[in-house]
């Protein structure tokens, strides 16, 4: 039996009609065949491709996160409390204490060496600012902060809690009637900011073996 | 009326019976198995420096006319003062890069003399050409081994071409042996892929006349 080239095209095709969308994660946990999703996905960078194209037994895709998009990843909202112990040393704890807005706070989520733009309105001055997460877990991250100061009870009111993240996962989602994880990759720390776009470029052959 | 299996033994004793004793060689049915699968390219990730583009909203590029604060020139409108292009990473599923010379993405065109098609998915070379590849794989982590495999009947002269590894994005070329692992005695964080053609003429066709398609692979260990 001999499958013949217009019949890879016509595979093709159906796989390039259900492209749907790209997005980046923060967990570099290795790829495997059985994955169903990205470790720790960003919602805000579940976008449509920039680009698809096709030719002979192939598919070719172009993901873009521009500038203004996925900087700042929103933790919680103005009714969410925190208690700000200080573990040791210069280490200060931010934890949720389950009063108000939960900011889904888990070890991977932020995790150690993304950076949390802290601005709590009800925050003493001296525990805002941006800083490098040294440990998290349930409902907790750490930071060093030289000047920082134990205080409990305090809502972000009007102020926000945001993380920059750094993407170490990047998921292609097929059938946007019900999204499917076609393939997840996983690259070295891409920290992203405001000055910066990130392109991510790929091609799916289908090859008769 | 027997049922079929009966029927079969019914016969199959006249058979004994008749011509003699039964063949004990089962027979084999070799059946010819095509199928198709996906082979994801690499992944490359880039990022583009904002420069002095207009972005609305944004603090330093968001103002019309005024100085930017990000590289201290006016912003412009359009993408036309957007900044440099950077490679961040390149990486593959399984630690295994696959060629399938069906692009030029990865084929250094620069430094590149052999013949590279395309469309007939093959690399023709004469004596002295070489083929070189971009950084097939390029992630911030240190190469230490790596296995160059090309089908063997996918080759053409193999005794003319020479094959090479670099692990320092090809500027220390370690030559390597076909399906044979290869410990760099140069480590570094960008693996190139190397050919040189040093007579006559030879080529690499990674496709067959079925159309199946074996690919060039290097894998890869990082430490």
């Amino acid at each position: 039996m001999v499958i013949v080239n217009n019949g890879v095209n016509r595979v093709r095709d159906l796989l390039y009609a259900d492209l749907y969308r790209g997005k980046l994660g923060t967990n570099d946990t290795a790829p495997a065949e059985s994955d169903t999703d990205l470790v720790v996905g960003e919602s805000t960078t579940y976008l449509a491709f920039d680009t698809t194209s096709y030719s002979d037994k192939q598919i070719t895709m172009n993901y873009l996160l521009n500038s203004a998009l996925g900087n700042s990843i929103a933790f919680g909202g103005a009714s969410t409390q925190f208690d700000i112990t200080n573990p040791s040393g210069t280490t200060f704890r931010y934890t949720f204490d389950g009063t108000g807005t939960d900011p889904l706070i888990t070890a991977n989520r932020p995790e150690v060496g993304d950076s949390m733009v802290i601005n709590g309105q009800n925050f003493n001055a001296a525990n805002n600012g941006t800083f490098v997460v040294t440990a998290s877990g349930a409902n907790y991250f750490e930071v060093t902060n030289a000047s920082g100061v134990v205080e409990s009870n305090k809502t972000l009111g009007t102020g926000s809690l945001t993380m920059i993240p750094i993407y170490k996962e990047f998921g292609i989602y097929t059938n946007s009637a019900s999204p499917v994880l076609l393939s997840r990759d996983t690259f070295t720390d891409i920290t992203k900011d405001a000055t910066k776009e990130i392109n991510i470029s790929t091609t799916i052959y289908i090859i008769q073996d | 009326m027997d049922d079929l299996l009966t029927q079969v033994a019914k016969n199959q004793q006249k058979t004994n019976d008749e011509i003699g004793f039964l063949s004990n060689i089962t027979p084999v049915f070799k059946i010819r198995r095509r199928g198709i699968r996906l082979v994801h390219s690499p992944i490359v990730v880039t990022n583009t420096d904002i420069g002095d583009a207009f972005i609305l909203g944004s603090a330093t590029n968001g103002v019309l006319g005024a100085h930017n604060g990000h590289a201290g020139t006016q912003v412009t409108l359009g993408r036309g003062k957007i900044g440099p292009t950077l490679t961040l990473a390149v990486t593959n599923a399984n630690n295994t890069y696959q060629e399938m010379l069906r692009a030029n993405t990865f084929v250094n065109t620069g430094a590149t003399t052999a013949t590279v098609s395309t469309v007939n998915h093959d690399i023709n070379f004469t004596a002295g050409q070489v083929y070189k590849s971009n950084p097939i794989f390029n992630n911030g982590q240190t190469i230490v081994k790596a296995t160059l495999n090309i089908l063997a009947s996918n080759i053409t002269n193999v005794a003319n071409l020479r094959f090479y590894l670099s692990a320092d994005n090809g500027v220390t070329l370690e030559q390597v042996t076909n399906a044979v692992e290869h410990t760099f005695t140069v480590t570094g964080n960008k693996l190139v892929l190397y050919m040189l053609c040093t007579a006559a003429t030879a080529a690499v066709d990674i496709e067959d006349t079925n159309g199946k398609s074996t690919p060039i692979e290097v894998s890869y260990v990082i430490a």
